[in-house]
C-alpha cells in the first residue's frame, strides 16, 4: 500500500481541511487514481461528502498504489491535519506521504520552508547592537543564502478495510423543489450569525435556536428566526436559480417537465411577498454556523431545498483553469416544528 | 530588616513585564533576590525539573536603584543580599494594565517605583509599586511577600560540552509549528542537522484512540544555519516543549542569539542569552539518550539546588520523587499569613494567564470563517473536561528508552488554596 503526492496547492487544501474540521473531528478519506474523497458523518448534524479532483491540490507527481484496485481507506484525525497544513502555509513545496512509524500508520507531511536572508541577517546581528527603534540595523550587504529548514508532520491515522467502508453509502434525497446560488456566503454567515445569537438570547421552548431557510424558483432566499419573543426575517432577491440540464436528470427533458422544481417555479414571485412557491427548511443555528465556515474556499454554492425534509448545498470548488470538478456536498436534514 | 528601591522606565517595565510572564510558565511563584548592584528574578517549577532566572544590572537596566541591608552581616564572607518570595500573578497584574495603556495609547506611566517594606513595626511584608503618570496621577499597589530563600539550580558549565547557539527569532518562527498537545522536545543531532522532535508519551489501547493521539513535530535545521554547533552526533536530549517554547518566545521577543550548553541526558541542560543589563538563564533537566558508540546512563534525576550560604536545608542530591520544592523560611512574624498570601493559584485561571500571549500557530484572516463559538460568547459554563494536563509544568520524563518518575504534582493536596480563609483551616493547627 503506498500513497505519496506532492501538494500543490497547500493554501486551498489548508482552507478545504478547516472547513472540514469544523463539521466533525474525523474524516473517512478515500484514495484512488482520479479523485481524493473526504467524508464527515458526525453523530449528528450536518454530513459533507466532498470529491477533490487530483490535481485540484496534489501536483503531478501523485502516485498510489494498493491490492484493493489501486484504491486507499483512511481515518484521518481533521484537528491534526489542520494543524500540520497549518504550518505548510509560508512553505515553497510539500509533500504528504503514508508510512508508518513505531508500527503505526501515518501520514507523513514534509514541508521545506526557506528564511530569506533578511532574516537570517537579522539572526547573526550582535547582541545589543538595535537602532533607536528597537530593531536591526539594515545589513548593506544581502546574506549569501537563503537557510532551509525542514518540518515534518506526522498525523496519526488509521487503515480502513474495504469491508469497513462497504456500507457507507451517500444520502439519497428526493429531487429538491427548488434550486438557487446562493448570495455570498459571508452575507449569508453574517446574517445568520446574528439570528442564531439573537434566537439564544431570548428564552425559546424546544431542543435549540432554529433558523428557519426558505427559497422559490424566482431568485428569492428567506432567513428568518421565530421565537416566542421575535420573528425577524431577511430577504435576497435576484438570485439566480440555475437551469436544470437534461442531460443530468433522469428521462431527459421528460424528466426536466415532470421535475418538482418546474413545477414551483409556476408558483411565487420574484419579490416573495407571496406565501406560496417557497421550499423551507429549518435548521440548527449553530450547525449552520459551522457549515457556513466552506465559505473560505471562496467557491460557488448551490442549494438545493427539498420542502420540509432536507437542505443540500453543493460547493464547488474552482481550480486553477476555472474548471469545477471538485465539489463538497452538504446534507442538512430538517427539523419538523 | 532591609530596604530596597528602584525605577523602571516604560521599556524596562515593559521588559520586566515580559520577563514576569515568561517566569509566569514555570512557576505561580517568582523569588527576588537583591544585591548592591544587581536584582535578580528567578523560580523553580514544582517538580524542581526546570529553572529560570533573570539578572537584572544597575545602571543598565534601572533607572534608580538603591538597596540597604540594615541586618549586620553574620561573617565577612557573606555577602549583603535580601531576598523574598512573591506570588507573581499579584506582581504581574500589577504590571499588566499599566503596560497594556502604554502599548495602545501614547504613554500614561512615566516610570515605575517598587520599593519593599520591611520594618519590624509592620506586621506585613510589603512590596509596594507605584505607577508614576504624566498627569501627577500616581497608582499604588501593595502586594504582601514572604520573605525566603532563594533556590538556585546548579550547571556545571566545564561538565557542558554540547553547545549550540541561534537567531531565536528563526527558532521561534519553527517552533510555532509544535502541536499544542506536544509535551516534550527530543533534540538530537543527525546528518549535519540538528533536529528538534516534539512527541507524547502516551499509551494508545483502544483503536479508535490512535486518532487523538498529538502531532508528532520534527523540525531539522542545517547545522551550518546556526551561529554555533558543537554537539555530539546521535546524543538525544529531551526536554519539555512547554518551557522551551516559553524559552524560545521571551528570546524572541528581545530578538537576541539564545546559546543552549548541555552534557548528556539527565544532566542539565542551560539555555543563556542576554541584552542591555538582561542575563536570562534557564535550567532544565534533560532525559534521553545517546545513541552513539558509548552508552551511556539514562537515568533522570531531579536538578541539584544549591542554596547560598543559608541556615535552610536543601538536599543536594535527589530523590526520584520528584517532590515539592523545599520549604523556605517563613517571613519571621505571621506565619499563617504569608502561607495564605503564597497559596496555589487555582489551575483554570492559571490557564488563562498563561494562553494570553501565546500564539500557538501562524494566524491568518481565514479564521473569521471559523463557525462561531456561540456558548462562549454568550454564557460561561463549567469546564467539566477536568484536563489540565497543558498545566503541568513538567511531564516527566519518561524517557525515550521508557523511564519513568512519580507523579509532579504530589504535594498539591496539602497546599492551602489562595481564596481558603485561614478560620476554614485552623483545625490543622489546632
Amino acid at each position: 500500500m503506498r500513497f505519496k503526492a506532492q501538494i500543490q496547492n497547500i493554501t486551498t487544501f489548508n482552507k478545504f481541511v478547516a472547513s472540514l474540521a469544523s463539521i466533525g473531528p474525523i474524516a473517512w478519506v478515500r484514495l484512488d487514481e482520479e479523485h481524493a474523497r473526504f467524508t464527515v458523518m458526525p453523530e449528528q448534524g450536518t454530513q459533507v461528502w466532498a470529491v477533490l479532483a487530483i490535481d485540484t491540490i496534489f501536483g503531478h507527481e501523485y502516485s498510489i498504489q494498493s491490492n484493493a484496485d489501486n484504491t486507499i481507506n483512511l481515518e484521518v484525525p481533521l484537528g491534526s491535519l489542520q494543524r500540520a497544513l497549518k504550518s505548510a502555509l509560508q512553505a515553497h513545496s510539500a509533500s504528504i506521504r503514508l508510512t508508518k512509524k513505531d508500527g503505526r500508520p501515518i501520514l507523513s507531511i514534509t514541508i521545506h520552508r526557506t528564511t530569506g536572508p533578511s532574516a537570517s541577517l537579522a539572526g547573526n546581528a550582535p547582541v545589543g547592537d538595535t537602532d533607536d527603534f528597537g530593531g536591526v540595523p539594515v545589513p548593506l550587504q544581502w546574506g549569501t543564502s537563503d537557510r532551509e529548514t525542514v518540518i515534518t508532520q506526522d498525523v496519526p491515522i488509521r487503515i480502513l478495510s474495504q469491508a469497513t467502508v462497504e456500507g457507507l453509502h451517500e444520502p439519497r434525497c428526493r429531487d429538491p423543489d427548488v434550486h438557487i446560488l446562493l448570495p455570498p456566503l459571508a452575507q449569508l454567515k453574517a446574517a445568520s450569525d446574528r439570528f442564531t445569537k439573537l434566537a439564544l438570547s431570548t428564552p425559546f421552548t424546544g431542543p435549540g435556536p432554529r433558523l428557519e431557510l426558505a427559497a422559490n424558483m424566482h431568485g428569492c432566499l428567506r432567513l428568518r428566526v421565530a421565537a416566542d419573543a421575535i420573528d425577524i426575517k431577511s430577504v435576497w432577491t435576484g438570485l439566480v436559480n440555475p437551469e436544470l440540464d437534461p442531460g443530468e436528470v433522469e428521462g431527459g427533458e421528460g424528466g426536466v417537465e415532470g421535475h418538482p422544481s418546474t413545477r414551483m417555479r409556476g408558483l411565487g414571485d420574484p419579490l416573495g411577498r407571496r406565501e406560496e412557491g417557497w421550499a423551507t427548511v429549518r435548521i440548527d443555528g449553530r450547525d449552520w454556523g459551522k457549515v457556513m465556515s466552506v465559505g473560505r474556499l471562496g467557491g460557488r454554492v448551490i442549494a438545493c431545498f427539498c420542502h420540509e425534509s432536507a437542505l443540500i448545498l453543493y460547493v464547488y470548488m474552482p481550480d486553477d483553469e476555472g474548471r469545477e470538478d471538485s465539489v463538497l456536498t452538504y446534507y442538512i436534514s430538517s427539523y419538523s416544528i | 530588616m532591609a530596604s530596597l528601591s528602584f525605577a523602571l522606565l516604560p521599556e524596562a517595565a515593559s521588559q520586566f513585564y515580559d520577563m514576569l510572564s515568561c517566569l509566569a510558565k514555570f512557576s505561580d511563584t517568582v523569588s527576588i533576590e537583591a544585591r548592591e548592584d544587581r536584582l535578580l528574578i528567578c523560580t523553580l517549577n514544582s517538580s524542581r525539573s526546570g529553572y529560570a532566572g533573570f539578572t537584572l544590572d544597575y545602571p543598565q537596566f534601572f533607572s534608580e536603584y538603591s538597596f540597604n541591608l540594615a541586618r549586620p552581616t553574620t561573617s565577612s564572607t557573606s555577602v549583603n543580599k535580601y531576598s523574598f518570595r512573591i506570588l507573581n500573578k499579584a506582581l504581574i497584574s500589577a504590571f499588566r494594565s499599566r503596560v497594556a495603556d502604554q502599548r495602545t495609547r501614547n504613554t500614561t506611566v512615566d516610570k515605575w517605583v517598587v520599593t519593599v517594606q520591611d520594618r519590624l513595626d509592620e506586621t506585613e511584608c510589603r512590596l509596594v509599586i507605584q505607577a508614576i503618570c504624566n498627569g501627577g496621577i500616581t497608582k499604588t499597589y501593595r502586594l504582601t511577600f514572604e520573605e525566603a530563600e532563594v533556590t538556585f539550580a546548579l550547571f556545571e558549565k566545564n561538565e557542558a560540552k554540547n553547545c549550540w547557539v541561534i537567531s531565536s527569532t528563526m527558532l521561534k518562527e519553527n517552533t510555532d509549528f509544535f502541536g499544542p498537545r506536544a509535551e516534550q522536545l527530543d533534540i538530537c543531532h543527525e546528518n549535519g542537522k540538528i533536529s528538534f522532535i516534539s512527541f507524547t508519551e502516551k499509551i494508545v489501547n483502544a483503536k479508535k484512540e490512535v486518532l487523538k493521539h498529538p502531532l508528532q513535530t520534527t523540525i531539522a535545521i542545517n547545522a551550518p544555519d546556526f551561529e554555533e554547533c558543537e554537539v555530539l552526533e546521535q546524543l538525544h536530549i529531551t526536554i519539555s516543549v512547554k518551557e522551551f517554547r516559553s524559552v524560545v518566545a521571551h528570546a524572541a521577543s528581545l530578538n537576541v542569539s539564545l546559546r543552549a550548553t548541555y552534557s548528556r541526558p539527565s544532566r542539565p541542560l542551560q539555555f543563556s542569552y542576554g541584552l542591555n543589563g538582561v542575563k536570562s538563564q534557564f535550567i532544565l533537566m534533560t532525559a534521553g539518550e545517546y545513541r552513539g558508540p558509548q552508552v551511556q546512563p539514562t537515568a533522570q534525576e531531579p536538578l541539584s539546588v544549591l542554596s547560598r550560604p543559608t541556615n535552610i536545608t536543601v538536599p543536594i542530591t535527589a530523590d526520584n520523587t520528584m517532590g515539592a520544592p523545599p520549604v523556605p523560611r517563613m517571613a519571621q512574624r505571621k506565619p499563617n499569613e504569608s502561607n495564605r498570601a503564597l497559596g496555589r493559584v487555582s489551575p483554570v485561571k492559571a490557564k488563562a494567564v498563561s494562553q494570553q500571549n501565546e500564539t500557538l500557530f501562524v494566524r491568518d484572516d481565514d479564521e473569521a470563517w471559523d463557525p462561531p463559538n456561540f456558548d462562549t460568547e454568550e454564557s460561561v459554563r463549567w469546564d467539566a473536561s477536568g484536563d489540565f494536563s497543558q498545566l503541568q509544568s513538567f511531564r516527566d520524563s519518561g524517557t525515550v528508552s521508557g523511564q519513568s518518575a512519580g507523579p509532579a504534582t504530589e504535594n498539591v493536596d496539602t497546599e492551602v488554596p489562595a481564596t481558603q480563609r485561614v478560620s476554614q483551616i485552623r483545625g490543622l493547627w489546632g
